[in-house]
């Protein structure tokens, strides 16, 4: 029974930290109504988690954003000065103090998947491979695209934000879209195709756990990077483990927790070290 | 990963990344992010 009561505590903490940071990210509430985007001081900073600063409510850049435009904005004169250097700095910093925790307590889009997942249905695990998508996307999308595919007004395209971030469409686009009458007027194939993509991706979400978290995030494969050294590190006990597998069954993130314990794709909610009911895990 | 190890490694990087940021706010980079999320970004949104 105390168990029952103190891992259900641990869900509703994890869950009213993720409500906050996404109130926290997304507080301009006047631009919901007006369809508006802030243009305050506090744009100047990033963020830590994926959040569209096209989003009416967004009070802070997203890191994921400000990297590609640092890239596009140097277009074909790129050189070492057009490298983001401010954000790249922090990514390290927060992946250093946290590792992937970013992912499991803060990000909006992480929570949107989660809530998806409490809906009943048939449950899947996915394929493993999969997971190697997201650094390839990390690479090819926020990277070497931006940089090198030059548009005709001399500019790199930011190709992850144009033709991937479902978050971009949740949070900027679909409300935009919805207050701005002018915007409407505008809309082509690409907003179908992103349209699309969110739509499979919240399809998938019912399915399988965290598919963006695990498959597509670029943001969560940067602080994956850092997991097995940061700051926040989960403990395992393997003299009070017995393998029953309650802490692989209740992580949002689909890994076999006492082999793949510290590893990239863990986000730290701890939701393993709740069930775990010999408390073999720590922190 | 040996605990020594993964201190200094922990360590290189804070290090690593206090540098980064400090060239980052010399060069004022936060204006040029300020000037995109300022903005509505039609490609963001999904409008090209």
């Amino acid at each position: 029974m105390t168990m029952d009561i103190s891992k259900n505590n641990n869900l509703k903490i994890r869950q009213w930290v993720q409500v906050g940071s996404t109130l926290v990210g997304n507080g301009y509430l006047k631009g919901f109504k007006t369809g508006d985007i802030y243009q305050g001081a506090l744009k100047k900073g990033c963020i830590p988690f994926l959040n569209c600063y096209s989003c009416p409510g967004a009070l802070f850049s997203c890191p994921i954003g400000a990297i590609q435009n640092t890239f596009s904005e140097a277009g074909a004169k790129f050189d070492i000065n057009a490298i983001p250097y401010l954000v790249i700095g922090f990514l390290i910093f927060i992946g250093t103090l946290v590792g992937r925790a970013v992912c499991g307590w803060l990000c909006p889009f992480g929570f949107f998947q989660d809530l998806l997942n409490k809906i009943p249905s048939k449950k899947f695990r996915g394929f493993s491979w999969l997971k190697y998508l997201k650094y390839v996307i990390l690479l090819l999308f926020v990277v070497i695209l931006p940089v090198f595919w030059i548009d005709d007004f001399d500019m790199g395209v930011p190709t992850f934000c144009k033709y991937i971030c479902p978050a971009g469409t949740l949070e900027g686009g679909i409300p935009l879209v919805l207050l701005q009458p002018t915007l409407r007027a505008q809309l082509g194939w690409l907003f179908t195709w992103k349209i699309g993509l969110l739509f499979l991706l919240v399809v998938l979400s019912v399915f399988f756990k965290r598919p963006f978290c695990r498959w597509f995030c670029p943001l969560g494969a940067f602080y994956g990077l850092f997991n097995k050294f940061s700051l926040l590190q989960i403990k395992l006990d393997s003299n009070k483990c017995i393998n029953c597998g309650k802490c692989s069954r209740v992580c949002p993130m689909n890994l076999d927790v006492p082999k793949e314990i510290n590893t990239s794709d863990c986000i730290r909610c701890y939701d393993c070290k709740k069930d775990c009911p010999f408390k073999a895990i720590s922190y | 990963m040996f605990l020594r190890k993964r201190i200094i490694l922990t360590l290189v990087m804070f290090i690593i990344s206090l540098i980064l940021i400090f060239v980052g706010i010399n060069k004022k980079e936060f204006e040029s992010y300020y000037r995109k999320a300022i903005n509505v970004c039609t490609q963001c949104i999904g409008i090209g």
